[in-house]
């Protein structure tokens, strides 16, 4: 039973100099204590789809399609009804723990405020649990944290606390962006264990926004990837790994570099990502593809589902032999 | 924290002294004295009236002797009013300055960050427009164009307050010099305020804010407010001078009967006294405020440690 469904949902922008389409036609679900990876390269659009789902999107911005959550779609919700949902059932934690805690305020203050606003608690119960949830996230003298700021803490500390105060209301969905990528590898494995933990102890549902196949490998069940704000593929973590289908998913895994292997360069893919400000004709990788044939050119492949768990968008999929891992329905 | 105050207080002596210093000889260089008259008096009353004022000594002299009376609290003589000490007309209209600087101020800071708020929040909308259009207007328009205007408006065709005057500070009489010197740092700290509201409002921390479901008042009162003040009081020093220095035309044009008058007209008169005297107690306030603007940093940012 999926707690929340995406389908079609469009995230554009309008700017001085066109309109930007950041997502396009992005469709998914995820459901309690799942884990569902979103890989893609800076500006595939991952950032901007789960700010879409909070109702984050910057003022130039407008969402369409749907975003259904429990019954409710996120897209239509106005502020007041989304700040019932903002936290208390769907926890967010952002990319960068230096600049995502105000400097300003104590961190007992920036934690308190959301049981006091969302359960209703005294300060007092507040603190408790809040100093609570701090342990849960292994942060040492955790009582002695609540009266320093954010910047006498270290950042993978500071990330900690972002994490204490996404689950403090034990949401049903916990959004990850890019939760380790400020950080170095040790603290990384640190946090993304604890993720795992907490996970599995609150049975919350996790949505890990990451660039980082490594991580992806480590913590998710599934995997959806990006490009150019359209989902290329998606799949359980084990059938991407094994047997990636889309070219581009291919080009990704190629791109890890092996210690085994002692490459005289590292493998890229050639060319650029594409720019956002036009709705290119045809598929958005089609530019970089090898694969690339006249029909890639003028239409835009739809995400086709292959087995319960898989979707590509590609028009080439016959040519591309996923069969062999046996993992096609 | 205690130290730093200390420190500050103790640098401040020094500088004191070296604008004492300066201004004294700027009096000194300047053409005439306080003394001089179109039809020249008597040369032995000339010799008699410099001797009691020590003007006959040579500058360094006359300097020290200022400033050992300054340190022991007198200002001296006035060398024009001589009915009056120097100490005396400060009493006198020092009052009436500090009331037109405090309500200006007490009235322009509030009001400057509620507006540079409304037009941040609005921001690229008419009413953004409106205000930013009417702020720059408030900030290129010099207080002895305003004031003119106010009064023709005010006094004149409407004949609602009075034109000048001070009447032992009626508050009609308030009205129009207090407005006069408020509106332009009205709008100095409105716009000042809008691009930092802006500037906050667009960081991640107000984004996580957000994601926390809080309300967008509390948001603004509780996450972007502290931020934003920042620039606004490294802007009070600065507006606090112009207060000052703006009061001197107000003082002028209105009659008021503040310090600025005496300014003025001591510096006319070369009435070095005076002149000094004022000098001295403005830049005493400006060292004052600067210090307390630091303060107010350290307050308002905990990572700033004095």
């Amino acid at each position: 039973m999926s707690i929340l469904s995406l389908n079609n949902m469009n995230v554009r922008f309008n700017t001085d100099d066109g309109q930007v389409h950041a997502v396009s036609d992005l469709s998914f679900s995820i459901s309690a204590g799942e884990t569902l990876g979103i890989v893609g390269e800076s500006g595939s659009g991952k950032s901007q789809s789960v700010f879409a789902l909070m109702g984050l999107t910057a003022d130039n911005g407008e969402t369409s399609g749907e975003a259904i959550f429990k019954g409710q779609n996120l897209l239509t919700m106005d502020n007041r009804a989304l700040n019932k949902i903002r936290a208390s059932k769907i926890g967010m934690i952002f990319q960068d723990p230096m600049n995502s805690l105000n400097p300003f305020l104590r961190i007992g203050k920036q934690l308190t405020e959301v049981l006091q606003k969302h359960k209703g608690l005294s300060y007092k119960q507040a603190f408790s649990e809040s100093v609570a949830m701090l342990d849960a996230v292994r942060i040492p003298s955790a009582t002695a944290r609540m009266s320093q700021y954010p910047h006498e803490l270290s950042g993978g500390m500071r990330q900690r606390v972002m994490i204490a105060m996404a689950l403090l209301c034990k949401p049903e969905l916990l959004i990850a962006d890019e939760p380790t990528t400020a950080l170095d590898v040790t603290v990384q494995a640190q946090i993304l264990t604890l993720l795992k933990e907490l996970q599995r102890e609150f049975n919350t549902a996790v949505l890990l926004i990451t660039h980082d196949m490594g991580v992806v490998a480590q913590v998710c069940d599934r995997v959806l990837v990006m490009y150019g704000g359209r989902k290329m593929e998606q799949a359980n973590v084990d059938e991407l790994f094994e047997n990636p289908a889309h070219p581009y998913t291919r080009g990704l895994l190629k791109a890890i570099p092996s210690i085994t292997e002692d490459l005289p360069e590292l493998l890229t893919i050639p060319g650029n990502p594409p720019s956002a400000l036009f709705d290119t004709k045809g598929c958005p990788f089609q530019p970089r593809c090898q694969q690339a044939s006249d029909l890639c050119k003028t239409t835009t492949p739809n995400a086709n589902s292959f087995s319960a768990s898989r979707a590509i968008a590609c028009h080439n999929t016959s040519m591309i032999d996923f069969a062999v891992g046996g993992t096609a329905a | 924290m205690l130290l730093f105050i200390l420190r500050r207080l103790f640098v401040a002596i020094p500088t004191l002294l070296f604008i004492a210093l300066i201004s004294y000889w700027l009096m000194h260089i300047a053409p005439g004295g306080p003394f001089d008259m179109e039809r020249p008096m008597p040369e032995i009353v000339r010799a008699n009236i410099e001797a009691k004022f020590h003007l006959n000594e040579p500058f360094l002299v006359q300097f020290y002797i200022y400033i050992t009376n300054f340190v022991q609290g007198d200002l001296g003589p006035s060398f024009v009013y001589q009915d009056f000490s120097v100490t005396q007309l400060v009493a006198q209209s020092w009052p009436v300055s500090a009331i037109l600087g405090a309500l200006s101020f007490s009235i322009s800071v509030p009001l400057g960050m509620l507006l540079g708020t409304i037009a941040a929040l609005n921001r690229n909308s008419k009413l953004d427009y409106l205000l930013m259009s009417l702020s720059m207007t408030g900030v290129v328009v010099p207080a002895f164009v305003l004031a003119p205007i106010l009064v023709t408006i005010f006094s004149i065709h409407l004949g609602w307050l009075p034109a000048g005057g001070w009447e032992g500070g009626k508050v009609s009489y308030m009205i129009l010099p207090v407005l006069s010197l408020a509106i332009a740092s009205i709008a100095g700290i409105a716009r000042v305020m809008r691009g930092a509201m802006i500037e906050t409002l667009n960081q991640p921390y107000i984004r996580t804010a957000r994601a926390k479901g809080l309300s967008t008042a509390y948001i603004l009162a509780q996450h972007a407010l502290r931020p934003s003040l920042i620039p606004v009081v490294a802007m009070l020093g600065p507006s606090f001078v112009a207060v000052i220095t703006g009061s001197v035309i107000i003082d002028i044009f209105f009659g008021t009967g503040g310090m600025g008058q005496h300014f003025v007209s001591g510096a006319l008169n070369r009435d070095y006294g005076l002149v000094m005297g004022i000098t001295l107690i403005v830049a005493t306030l400006t060292i004052l405020f600067n210090l307390i603007v630091d303060l107010l940093y350290a307050l308002i940012d905990p990572r700033i440690r004095l």
